[in-house]
């Protein structure tokens, strides 16, 4: 054997060495994912098939002791606190990178990036206690105790703000220079440019962007239970107060046994089950946007 | 096909973009605003002109003392190595120098009677008398209708009839109507290479401008769509007044009725000769000019005659 039949063997094996490290650390992730769906399914099952998984949505109240398993109120508790955080995020976020983008003097884009950059990194019970202090009061001047809807819609709007942002921000940044001087040539202004070249041309960034923060909101716990009263009930205004199915997780995760914790799994699979669906369509989305 | 119908819509947009502009004209001084130039006797496209021209990025010049006139509804070419301001030369004349960072330019630019370089020159209304096609073809990432919908939507073109009917004589124009007329909703991307430029060409001319600067058209094309493009630019001599800047001297030979050959001097680029392509190919008075167009390469004077 050759020095340099030994040391191609030997790299060799590093390499192979590599690439089972690699597979490993794969398979544990991957594996990960499989095992928590497969430990939340195996808790909730039992109960899904003896009463049926229909019952969730149909029964009339949550009462787990007593055989009522209804999380139809939690359900639109989630989708109406976290659409409606999306609804107030999307817009501004895509705004502020637009901002960003096309307008900021260039001595405010770094501090402005850093801005939005910290505020996707505070943790959100952060979030939680300052709309407790300072939201809810104002709330409460409309109607007592002001935890209620709109108090988690808003705050969850600002805990969102920043993935929007970023994800738009990145869309704009990837988009070839070659469209700006395409369009700066064909005479268009630069807000012409913004609205009609280069939000449709990051289309498919975009709505990633607002899916994932989407992501966020419905998973988001702490800060939806400290400031949205927690009441299971469909709200009929958005000062009314409001239950989240993670919230309604944490709140009874602690005392829950028997079917009582068996609903809160499959309450936990109707939740995973929401999640999947968007990230489902963020990948729907990205593919779609290769084409373009 | 395009200016006797351009003139009316520019006249339009023009009264409405700068209308104090019309309303008092300076004595003497050269006017910018299209609605000045329509009120003009009819004529063909405009000849172009730069005058002590310096372009200077964060100061340090990269074009200095350019005077050069390119006779109207002429095909010119700008030839010379890379680094000699060719593309910035062309960039000055719809003002796309403004994209680039610290960029200044003074002395003057003239588009026909337009001061190009003025304040007051309404940029929008320039760029739309004044296309640019670049070395990549550079299509919007939407379907081969809306890139030429969308810049005529944005200059005020309203109407489906008038719309499809523009699209198609663009098209029509660039020899692309029969190419795509059954896929007009596919994506821009999923035209080959050679395709995309001449959809840019039809982009830029759908907005029936008087001049068309090509920015080495065919760089990035393959031999056989580049001599699609090269025929295409010959066939617009007469209708527009065309600039192309090209590194294939003999895409010039074939192309251009005048020559200007560029040359970096110490990083600075300066005209070296300029005239009737014929006579500039034949009998070059600069050595520098003579060198490069015979393809030899300078060193400077000191072995050449120079």
């Amino acid at each position: 054997m050759t020095w340099y039949e030994r040391r191609a063997s030997c790299r060799w094996s590093a390499e192979a060495a590599l690439r089972w490290w690699m597979r490993g650390s794969a398979a544990l992730a991957g594996g990960l994912v499989v095992l928590v769906l497969a430990f939340v399914l195996a808790e909730a099952l039992p109960l899904l098939l003896r009463v049926g998984g229909g019952r969730l949505f149909t029964d009339a109240s949550w009462q787990p002791t007593a055989g009522r398993f209804g999380i139809g109120p939690l359900v639109w508790g989630t989708l109406l606190v976290a659409g409606g955080a999306v609804a107030l995020a999307a817009p501004l976020g895509i705004a502020s990178a637009v901002f960003v983008h096309f307008y900021a003097p260039q001595a405010l884009v770094r501090p402005y990036r850093r801005a939005v950059e910290l505020l996707a990194g505070i943790p959100s019970v952060v979030y939680g206690l300052w709309a407790l202090v300072v939201l809810v009061p104002l709330l409460a001047r409309l109607r007592p105790p002001g935890t209620c809807l709109l108090a988690g819609m808003l705050v969850l709007a600002v805990m969102v703000l920043p993935t929007v942002a970023l994800f738009a921000d990145a869309s704009l940044a990837r988009l070839p220079p070659e469209l700006w001087r395409g369009a700066a040539a064909l005479g268009l202004g630069r807000w012409a440019t913004v609205r009609a070249v280069a939000l449709p041309a990051a289309r498919a960034g975009l709505a990633a962007g607002v899916l994932l923060a989407a992501v966020r909101a419905v998973g988001e716990t702490m800060a939806v239970l400290m400031v949205c009263g927690n009441v299971i009930a469909v709200p009929a205004d958005g000062l009314a107060p409001v239950r989240a199915l993670t919230a309604h997780i944490a709140l009874e995760m602690g005392y829950a046994a028997g079917e009582h914790r068996a609903a809160l799994f499959a309450t936990g699979l109707v939740l995973l089950a929401m999640v999947g669906a968007l990230v489902g369509a963020v990948h729907l989305f990205g593919r779609r946007g290769h084409h373009a | 096909m395009a200016s006797s119908r351009a003139r009316p819509m520019l006249s339009e947009r023009g009264a409405a973009g700068s209308g104090p502009a019309v309303e008092a004209p300076p004595p003497g001084a050269p006017r910018c605003s299209p609605a000045a130039a329509a009120a003009l006797p009819p004529l063909g496209p405009p000849p172009l002109a730069v005058r002590e021209l310096q372009v200077a990025f964060a100061g340090r010049p990269v074009l200095e003392g350019l005077t050069l006139a390119l006779p109207a509804g002429r095909v010119s070419a700008i030839v010379g190595p890379s680094g000699a301001g060719k593309t910035t030369l062309l960039s000055c004349f719809n003002r796309l120098t403004e994209l680039l960072p610290d960029c200044q330019v003074r002395g003057s630019v003239r588009v026909g009677e337009q001061e190009v370089l003025q304040p007051r020159c309404d940029v929008v209304a320039l760029r739309r008398r004044v296309g640019m096609i670049f070395q990549r073809p550079n299509p919007f990432p939407f379907s081969i209708r809306k890139n030429l919908v969308l810049p005529l939507r944005e200059h005020g073109v309203r109407g489906r009839e008038e719309l499809q009917a523009r699209v198609e004589r663009a098209l029509r124009a660039v020899g692309l109507w029969e190419e795509v007329r059954e896929r007009l909703e596919a994506p821009a991307s999923t035209l080959s290479g050679g395709q995309q430029q001449r959809l840019c060409i039809a982009r830029a001319i759908a907005l029936e401008p008087q001049v068309l600067l090509f920015d080495e058209p065919t760089a990035a094309l393959d031999p056989l769509a580049a001599g699609v493009i090269e025929d295409l630019i010959a066939g617009m001599r007469g209708r527009y007044t065309i600039a192309v800047v090209t590194h294939d001297l003999g895409q010039a030979r074939r192309l251009a009725d005048h020559l200007a050959v560029l040359w970096p001097e110490r990083g600075i680029g300066r005209l070296v000769e300029a005239g009737p392509a014929a006579r500039v190919f034949d009998r070059p008075r600069h050595p520098v000019a003579a060198a490069y167009l015979a393809g030899r390469r300078w060193d400077g004077g000191a072995t050449g005659g120079g």
